[in-house]
């Protein structure tokens, strides 16, 4: 194990021609990236979000209050209920709102907001699936940096540098929730009901949660985790890139005495990160183990990622022969625990909420069981969770790039899924995904890669001087 | 490499262009060996023969309190109405989360190659099992009818041909520690069969060779063997991972799948793993401080193992303060009025001495451990890890008491009171657990042998290669 | 360090000692090697020279050992998944059998299989079953536990747990040649090389441990025939409490002294002039269900005792009360409702809904084969129907043969209300076409 040297080597041509690839692909990326967003929010608009009346009468899965409301009005005006098959919901609404007012079911107020938003709303919506998708697979490579630090990892470093990028994208990420806070700034209610000026006049609850829940302290908070991030991500990248040049042992002494404080404050961060632009969406709802959901997935999806760029940096030369089928091994594995650990957390909140069955809690989860939505959350408990499971199980699948790319694409995707799961249901009754959400989530995607490829345009992409380089080269699993 | 043998070395000094030692001093294979096996192999210390009669005093009290209990029933003890689950179950608790180290040293950081485990998880095993053994006996005393506790076994109960019911988390809170106990016995036990061989070939008396031979089945060190061995260690481990967590996760679900404010909380489950593993560690340190010192063990268990445990518990104390915080933070979200209720009640109601004392040992005490000085002296680490012992106890306590002794009808309110046999019965436990604890110093290698020779910094031959070149 | 020069330094082994050995009697050699990195590189040389029935002996694991032997990999963690996956299936199938199959269980309104609840029980079987197959499929595919091993009676050999270093080839291997294995390990570096001769201890149990074996075999086997014999006969003797189990309870039963008192009862005397709350009856057809006669005084709180020796129902005996035959309440609908919810709570399981005697208890009971099960009566046969009301309100306040008396647990009106359900019930099962109304005939007619 001792005396083995690896040179890096350095061809200033190769590299210039890379750096031109590099530059074209960030071009790229970031055109298709706003295009895709900009046509999502036309789409969006033109196409509005109000949906119709489609078969709830033969579906067991039907909502109950549209089903409910149905019956009173066809009753009220005399008429069959197949009468009322396709017609748009507003316009029963308008109808019931009229006839019965004040009777209509508590249910019925929640449901009209999820079935009847403005296509506005629907892209907002998609937007916000598709910017905490990014921010978490950053949020995972944050992770992974600080914790390699903390444990004084060695046989990481060769895939470090690739979530020292991640991470510190977060910096210019940050703008990328604009979209999200100007709206909510200026009045808008949209995607936060919370800031409904009609609600926060008569609910209690929203009344209650107003000290926390306002556009002005979301916007200071917001500024906070990615103040926070931002640090942390460049912090770590500039040292480690300082130390490509230097190779001074000092700088990782400062990475790693800034990582366990790093870590404290990203928990902080990210629980309410998580709070706050996700869970807030159902303003009623409240679980104190939401943010840790977020975190377990966002992991997965970080390490997802990890997995790909670096077999697509290889495939393009510009990593080497570093990183070996021995770290593949162990970043399979992590991904494979952290996927459990996805589960656990998951059904960890699902059974307490099931169990206690206590109405305010449960809210939550009825809604995404009935109407098509019951689909997209077995969907999670077997996409996400077991047949991963089984497919991630053995120490083969673990060690072979193609079977690394499709568990890795396979549970980017199923990432994808869970935040969709977890914001859609609030503004959609039906559980398809629209062009909408596919443009906004290429978009975002686009516009996410870019900025990674052009952090990463301004180094190298392997810590070639760190002290613990040797230990990484030479890692055997055992 | 081989200038790592020159000796002292301080192995607490952070140094990224090499790894400290895991073991110190100029150690080889044999020497190890002598180390742990000296110390089944000589005489009877007289400290040991004082500890193990005070111990022994106190394990012989518990089941005579035990006795006095099921004769005279549970009134013996202060639970009532409201609060029926008292002292007996914040002890079964305390003892499962103190048992959460041991497996946790043994598996995860097995998983995670964190090859300093290899000098101190024999030890903290050891500590699970015996802390498994305390706590399982709570919750079975606790059932009322002692005698008729097999019925929680799936076996169709008495004459109306029932089964248990499995969809009750105390049901599964059987399951779940019972496996624990099990599979840790055999990790525990199969992570030995190689030390007891070695004990077998080395013991002077034919008693000891019979006895150790025994239980060592017939291990010979084959290649062959070693394979599968490793093979099974590891799927252990893997087991035993999941299995770890599953264990606190099934008994915070005792309390989170009730209704009861301050016990409804979505964050117990991995908070309740990361306060076991915070008092499981606590109780590695307050042990292995001593042990190192009494039994000679500074070499193989340096400062840097215990420094990295004092890191462990900083990390999970502070996740328990976390969590505390998501705790307040969501009841006030919530705005649930018994929610907020029943924390501003921990915090200011009767039980608010309480509190407080879990705050200030659970949340405060092991952030002294950002000072590096603490983290290595290890007469502090030992009054912090005492503090974060106190500190977990009171924390079952606030939870069990607090939100019983005050639910949703004010007019059932009472406070709380202990009874002598309570606090006798909890103290007695102590000596259950030491008891065995001593036993286990005394009769069975302390120290994974095999485990810490495969990853000593030099091997034997090597030096004496170079010495011979 | 040539393996040569390591040979020379520490010649112990002499030819001459494996020639002397009758070849018969060698079950292989073994040699020993200075350190983990020899041993390794012994291990390769022996594999490359072909030999397959070989083995290394260290006292820890050594990294590439399985290579440098050529050992395949242990199809350990297939039996392991296979056996989870098993567990898994059979936790899932006997929670389902037992909770929602065998003996319903309705809990908290939870669905009888409710599968996230048992996600934990399952989960924990699947990791023991699990953690036992890898532990035992170690020791059973290794052939342990193994006592007796030839390697054993080797003196130098027990060094292997401690800090030395054996390799062996077996003499049954199919390329072995005692001489050429010795040369081989000599150019390997071995420190020290010797014939392995076969055991010459028995490597059977002795007859004595097997006798004892036997003997706390049988020994454990009393305890459990005891209770298999006290379970399935039947004893004289009085029962014999281990635990008290609040049989005996300090409280004084009726007609018993107590030193309390000074008159020495423990039962209390109504004090005189007074009726305990919710004792005054003054309508005796409403609380008695019949009026008492002249001779026997009405008492107040206690309602004449149930007839031991009542004659069978529907012939009225001389000495019967003289029950009331009208109902002594209104006779409404909601009246007729709540005897329908009371029947159904407190009949219906054992009587049947329809009151046929058909019962959820009754036939669990003689399913069961309880000797002591009397059925309940049939509510509609003619000799119930052929009753007063009174007397079967009195039934429902004072019991009947094994029945027992239901007045602690149903008010008056509620007793009468079921009295007014259980005439409709007879009615229901008696009625003539003409009494059902003409659009439930219709009905009825169509179905002919």
């Amino acid at each position: 194990m001792t005396g083995h040297h690896h040179d890096i080597s350095f061809d200033p041509e190769r590299d210039r021609s890379l750096r031109d690839k590099g530059a074209q692909y960030i071009r790229a990326s970031l055109i298709t990236g706003l295009v895709c967003l900009g046509l999502a929010l036309v789409i969006g608009l033109i196409a509005g979000g109000s949906s119709q009346i489609d078969g709830i009468f033969e579906s067991s899965t039907a909502p109950t209050a549209l089903v409910g409301v149905v019956e009173l009005v066809a009753d009220a005006e005399n008429q069959d209920v197949a009468a009322y098959e396709g017609r748009p919901i507003s316009e029963i609404a308008a109808v019931a709102e009229k006839e019965f007012g004040e009777e209509l079911p508590p249910q019925w107020e929640e449901f009209l907001h999820r079935s009847t938003g403005s296509g506005w709303q629907r892209f907002q919506a998609s937007y916000l699936v598709a910017f905490t998708f990014v921010v978490s697979l950053s949020l995972g490579g944050l992770f992974f940096v600080l914790i390699q630090h903390v444990t004084r990892a060695g046989w990481s470093v060769v895939v470090r540098r690739i979530a020292e990028i991640m991470a510190a994208t977060l910096a210019p990420l940050a703008l990328l929730s604009l979209p999200i806070i100007i709206p909510l700034l200026l009045g808008g209610h949209a995607l936060f009901e919370w800031n409904n000026p009609q609600l926060i006049e008569t609910d209690e609850l929203i009344r209650h949660k107003r000290p926390y829940l306002n556009p002005g302290f979301f916007t200071i908070r917001s500024i906070i985790y990615f103040g926070v991030w931002a640090f942390l991500g460049s912090f770590l990248l500039t040292r480690s890139r300082a130390q490509d040049k230097t190779g001074d042992v000092q700088l990782t002494h400062s990475m790693q005495s800034i990582a366990p404080v790093g870590l404290l404050a990203f928990a902080l961060t990210v629980n309410f990160f998580a709070f706050d632009y996700l869970m807030s969406l159902a303003p009623h709802w409240f679980s104190a183990i939401y943010g840790v959901y977020y975190f377990s997935g966002g992991v997965v999806g970080g390490l997802a990622m990890m997995i790909l760029a670096c077999l697509w940096l290889q495939r393009e030369g510009v990593l080497g022969d570093e990183v070996t089928t021995e770290h593949y091994h162990d970043l399979g594995k992590l991904l494979f625990g952290f996927n459990f650990f996805w589960g656990y957390i998951a059904f960890s909140q699902y059974l307490l909420i099931w169990y206690a069955n206590i109405p305010e809690e449960t809210g939550w989860f009825l809604i995404r069981q009935e109407n098509g939505w019951t689909a997209v959350s077995l969907l999670l408990l077997f996409g996400h969770l077991l047949i991963p499971f089984l497919g991630l199980i053995s120490r083969q699948s673990r060690r072979n790039p193609k079977s690394l790319i499709f568990w890795s694409c396979w549970l980017l995707v199923m990432h994808w899924v869970d935040l969709y799961w977890n914001v859609l249901p609030q503004f959609s009754v039906s559980p398809w995904p629209g062009l909408v959400d596919l443009l906004a989530l290429v978009g975002v995607c686009g516009v996410y890669v870019a900025l990674v490829l052009r952090t990463a345009s301004q180094g190298a992409w392997l810590p070639i001087r760190d002290p613990r380089l040797n230990e990484s080269l030479a890692f055997h699993n055992v | 490499m081989a200038t790592a043998l020159a000796a002292p070395v301080d192995t607490t000094i952070e140094d990224p262009t090499r790894r400290p030692p895991l073991v110190t001093g100029d150690h080889d294979y044999q020497s190890i060996t002598d180390t742990i096996h000296s110390i089944s192999e000589h005489k009877t210390p007289r400290a040991w023969y004082i500890a193990f009669a005070v111990s022994s005093t106190a394990t012989v009290t518990f089941f005579l309190l035990i006795g006095y209990l099921i004769y005279q029933g549970v009134g013996v003890w202060g639970n009532n109405n409201p609060v029926f689950w008292g002292w007996p179950i914040v002890n079964f608790v305390f003892w499962v989360g103190i048992g959460h180290a041991g497996t946790l040293i043994s598996a995860i950081l097995f998983l995670f190659r964190q090859n300093w485990r290899t000098s101190v998880n024999r030890f903290a095993e050891a500590m699970t099992i015996f802390a498994v053994v305390c706590a399982g006996i709570f919750p079975g005393i606790h059932v009322g009818r002692v005698w008729f506790a097999y019925w929680l076994a799936p076996y169709p109960a008495t004459r109306l041909d029932m089964w248990p019911n499995f969809r009750s988390p105390l049901l599964w809170d059987v399951f779940a520690v019972s496996t624990y106990a099990t599979v840790s016995l055999l990790f525990w036990y199969m992570g030995m069969i190689p030390d007891l061989a070695t004990f077998r070939d080395r013991s002077k008396s034919k008693i000891k060779q019979f006895v150790y031979g025994v239980f060592a089945l017939g291990w010979n060190g084959s290649a062959r063997h070693w394979h599968r061995y490793e093979k099974a260690y590891m799927l252990l481990a893997a087991l035993a991972t999941p299995l770890v967590l599953s264990v606190h996760t099934v008994v915070s679900f005792d309390f989170a799948v009730a209704q009861l404010p301050g016990w409804h909380a979505t964050i117990f489950p991995p908070y309740f793993v990361a306060g076991a593993v915070f008092s499981g560690f606590a109780m590695v340190i307050t042990l292995m401080v001593p042990a190192r010192k009494w039994f000679g063990l500074k070499d193989l268990v340096t400062l840097r193992h215990l420094e990295n445990m004092c890191k462990v518990i900083l990390a999970t104390g502070s996740m328990v303060g976390f969590a505390y915080a998501i705790e307040f933070f969501i009841a006030w979200y919530g705005g649930n009025p018994y929610e907020g209720f029943a924390f501003i009640n921990r915090a200011f109601g009767p039980y608010a001495w309480a509190y407080w004392t879990m705050v200030s040992c659970n949340v405060i005490a092991p952030q002294f451990f950002w000072i590096k000085k603490v983290r290595t002296t290890p007469w502090m680490m030992f009054i912090i890890c005492i503090f974060v012992n106190i500190g977990m106890w009171f924390e079952r306590f606030v939870i069990t008491v607090t939100s019983l002794s005050r639910d949703f009808l004010p007019s059932s309110w009472a406070y709380f009171k202990p009874t002598p046999i309570d606090m006798a019965m909890f103290a007695c436990s102590f000596g259950l657990f030491f008891t065995l604890f001593l036993l286990f110093c005394r009769y069975l290698p302390i120290v994974a042998m095999a485990e810490v020779k495969s990853v000593m910094p030099v091997p034997e031959s090597e030096a004496k290669n170079d010495t011979k070149a | 360090m040539t393996p040569l020069s390591a040979t020379l330094l520490e010649p112990e082994t002499t030819q001459q000692d494996v020639a002397d050995e009758p070849s018969g009697s060698v079950c292989g050699v073994l040699a020993e090697f200075s350190g983990p990195k020899e041993l390794l590189r012994a291990a390769e040389m022996v594999r490359d020279a072909g030999y397959t029935k070989t083995d290394a002996f260290s006292p820890f694991p050594i990294h590439g050992m399985d290579d440098a032997l050529g050992i395949k990999s242990t199809i350990l963690p297939v039996i392991v998944l296979v056996v989870g996956l098993t567990g898994c299936a059979g936790g899932l199938l006997m929670q389902w059998w037992m909770n929602a199959v065998d003996y319903p269980f309705l809990i908290s309104g939870k669905p009888l299989f409710s599968l996230p609840a048992n996600i934990p029980v399952t989960f924990e079987i699947i990791v023991l079953t699990s953690a036992f197959t890898a532990f035992l499929g170690m020791l059973g595919l290794n052939g342990l536990p193994k006592p007796a091993n030839p390697l054993f009676e080797q003196e130098r050999f027990r060094g292997v747990t401690d800090n030395k270093f054996f390799m062996y080839v077996a003499a049954d291997d199919p390329k072995y040649d005692g001489q050429e294995v010795v040369e081989l390990f000599h150019r390997a570096g071995a420190t020290w090389v010797d014939d392995v001769p076969n055991s010459t201890s028995p490597s059977r149990l002795p007859g004595a441990i097997k006798m004892a074996l036997l003997v706390l075999f049988a020994i454990a086997l009393v305890p459990p025939l005891m209770i298999y014999r006290a379970r399935h006969t039947t004893s004289e003797a009085p029962r014999f409490d281990f635990f008290p189990d609040m049989d005996a309870q300090r409280y004084r039963s009726a007609q018993q002294s107590s030193d309390l008192f000074a008159d020495g009862r423990a039962m209390r005397p109504q004090v005189a002039g007074t009726i305990a709350v919710g004792d005054f009856h003054e309508n005796d057809a409403f609380f008695l269900g019949y009026i008492p006669g002249e001779d026997d005084e009405a008492p107040a709180d206690e309602p004449a005792p149930a007839d031991a020796a009542a004659p069978a129902a529907g012939a009225p005996a001389a000495n019967e009360p003289d029950y009331v035959t009208e109902f002594p309440v209104e006779v409404t609908e909601s009246l007729m409702q709540r005897g329908q919810l009371k029947f159904n709570i407190y009949c219906a399981p054992c009587h049947g809904l329809a009151g046929q005697g058909d019962g959820l208890v009754s036939l669990r009971a003689i399913e069961l084969q309880q000797p002591t099960w009397v059925p309940p009566t049939n509510l509609i046969s003619p000799p119930v129907v052929a009753q007063p009301v009174g007397k079967i309100y009195d039934t429902i306040t004072n019991g009947r043969r094994k029945m027992s008396g239901y007045a602690a647990q149903i008010p008056p009106e509620d007793r009468w209300a079921i009295v007014l359900y259980v005439r409709a019930l007879q009615k229901s099962q008696h009625a003539s076409l003409e009494e059902i109304p003409e659009d439930k005939a219709a009905v009825l007619k169509n179905q002919k």
